[in-house]
């Protein structure tokens, strides 16, 4: 399967070939992106994995490697999924700028997910930076500008002291391979892990949006057409959540045990995770922006998603996993709908959505049915989700118990303001008649019942899931002896 | 002398660190970037630094014998990539910072605050 790097050529090809296409760049676009995804579905259906492709022939300590196991396949497909998903709602003609970053965002994500190589996770990471830095300036108004200047100062202070961390890492363990690195972790004393994760994770937070953090991703999401929202929910987050749950819980944790027993870093996350809903739930309360309602709220679940793997239990990681996944199809939903209310209504602001729902409803049930899924109302995806975090937080120590009475909080404060939108969306209203474009329409309405699904026979992704935890459960044998095979 | 080499870095690092956090000014913001990551490029290279060492080039067959004094390479070119990075992403910041001049008339980070307030 030496092949599998087609997955990150490709994309930087059709990357370099965008900027003399000009028109027929839409076309590309989608065909790269639809090779990406069928590339990564005949990868899950060869049934070859878990394997490891040794770039160059140079064996895998020593050289550059990519590594798909039943993780990595997962994110790729959810990766790929969020790709196409997101040129849908791509209607005008954009620019060859506009699809040169969003090539480079696509290999940057696929190879974030592939590879097994730290410095090489840093490398695909400074990629997704400035290629979000460019499509959220691509509106090129103030806004816009700002915002991406903003995110691109703080990402690159973040990922320098990534590259020292990485540096450490060298002088400690002398490897740069995952795998390497986790057989060896055990050697390395207490506070040169802590040092190392603190630098580390700096980095990761940026894309995980936790605060001090986040301080971006408002600004971004408002400041962006609605593909790069999705982009952002759907490609960046996903990945960065994929490397909270490689790098946190796979790599740095000591003989194969969960984050918590290795170092003190998972309480600081925890308390992090604490600040970023609290701030957030509180942010969307108040805002009348439905993108910047969006965004807080999309900054709470990974704030419930980071509580969920930092606890150090296998349960509450099954809830983590539900989080992800309920999150990122609900989110799918919102944006849609949000993009096409908001073009109707000539407007952000929720207020002026009043009537939207009677003319068109099958897109404000399909929010409503996202909104109910995020606050955790049983038979929704997020129901399963919230369910195992807070039933196993109650039995652990203090520190989890404050955060099931936040996130209890949270889905309250949810409640009032998802339930207040959908509210608005229903009551009387006049408005203008606007033509939809069928795609958007049904689209949202799919990814509704998928939820709907989910939540109703959670049995349908529960076996994937625990096939994920499995693989984390079982790091030596699953993932580190795929690459170091005479260890 | 690798001592000297890592207390530069750091305080380069912090040097960088102070100037980000604290300058208002664009361009200041980036040239302390620029200096945080020629401070992290120092440590790089000082972890594998070797008093007297040679180069890590294999020329002969009797080279092989000396492998215990040569430098080591791979933070060489783990630095050699990262530097590419920096100029990237100076470059990057630079272009952003006109267009920012363009669209504020001016290049205070704190000209961009007054949009918070502003009406949807």
């Amino acid at each position: 399967m030496n092949s599998i790097v087609f997955l990150v050529v490709i994309p930087i090809i059709a990357a370099f070939l965008s900027l003399f296409l000009g028109k027929v760049n839409k076309l590309i676009a989608y065909i790269v992106t639809i090779f990406n995804l069928s590339f990564s579905i005949v990868v899950l259906v060869s049934g070859k994995i878990p394997f490891n492709v040794a770039i160059g022939g140079w064996r895998a300590p020593y050289g550059i490697n990519f590594v798909v196991s039943d993780i990595t396949i997962f994110f790729l497909l959810l990766i790929n999924v969020a790709a196409v998903l997101s040129l849908t709602t791509i209607k005008e003609h954009m620019e060859y700028q506009f699809y040169a970053f969003y090539f480079i965002l696509l290999a940057a994500t696929n190879g974030m997910v592939l590879t097994g190589d730290i410095f090489n996770f840093y490398l695909f990471t400074e990629l997704t930076t400035f290629a979000i830095g460019g499509l959220v300036a691509y509106k090129r108004d103030r806004l816009a500008t700002g915002a991406s200047l903003k995110y691109l100062i703080l990402s690159s202070t973040a990922s320098t002291f990534s590259l020292a961390a990485i540096g450490l890492i060298y002088k400690t363990l002398g490897t740069l391979n995952f795998a390497d690195i986790a057989s060896k972790i055990s050697n390395l004393n207490k506070a040169s892990l802590s040092l190392i994760l603190i630098l580390f994770i700096s980095s990761m937070l940026v894309e995980l949006k936790i605060f001090p953090f986040n301080i971006w991703v408002v600004k971004a999401y408002d400041a962006s057409i609605p593909a790069v929202n999705l982009f952002l929910h759907g490609m960046v987050s996903t990945a960065g959540v994929y490397g909270a749950i490689r790098i946190l819980l796979m790599v740095f944790s000591k003989n194969s045990i969960m984050l918590s027993q290795s170092s003190n870093i998972a309480n600081i996350l925890i308390l992090l995770a604490f600040i970023t809903v609290i701030i957030s739930e509180i942010g969307a309360l108040t805002e009348k922006n439905l993108i910047k309602v969006l965004a807080f709220s999309s900054m709470a679940q990974l704030g419930i998603f980071l509580f969920g793997i930092s606890l150090g239990n296998y349960e509450a990681l099954k809830g983590a996993f539900y989080i992800v996944i309920s999150n990122y199809f609900a989110k799918f939903v919102m944006f849609i709908v949000a993009k096409n209310y908001s073009v109707i209504a000539g407007s952000r602001n929720y207020e002026d959505m009043k009537g939207l729902g009677r003319k068109y409803p099958g897109l404000a049930i399909a929010f409503t049915i996202s909104a109910l899924s995020l606050m955790g109302m049983p038979f929704f995806a997020g129901f399963w989700g919230k369910l195992s975090i807070v039933g196993n937080a109650l039995l652990m120590d203090k520190i989890a118990i404050i955060g099931v009475i936040i996130i209890l909080i949270s889905s309250v404060i949810e409640g009032v303001y998802y339930l207040r939108i959908s509210h608005t969306f229903f009551s009387d209203g006049n408005i203008q008649d606007t033509k939809l474009s069928r795609i958007n329409c049904v689209l949202p309405i799919i990814l509704a019942a998928v939820i709907l699904i989910i939540g109703i026979y959670p049995n349908s992704i529960e076996n994937i899931i625990w096939t994920m935890i499995n693989e984390i459960q079982n790091t030596p044998e699953k993932y580190i002896q795929v690459i170091l095979p005479l260890k | 002398m690798t001592q000297v080499f890592i207390l530069s870095s750091l305080s380069l690092m912090f040097i960088g660190l102070y100037g980000v956090l604290t300058r208002k000014n664009l361009l200041k913001i980036i040239i302390a970037l620029n200096i945080i990551e020629t401070g992290i490029n120092l440590l790089l290279v000082s972890f594998g630094y070797i008093d007297h060492g040679i180069t890590p080039i294999l020329t002969s067959q009797e080279s092989i014998l000396n492998l215990n004094k040569m430098v080591d390479p791979v933070p060489q070119a783990i630095v050699l990539t990262s530097i590419v990075i920096g100029l990237g992403t100076t470059a990057f910041a630079l272009a952003l910072a006109i267009r920012y001049k363009i669209t504020h008339n001016s290049i205070s980070i704190n000209a961009s605050e007054e949009e918070e307030g502003r009406g949807i």
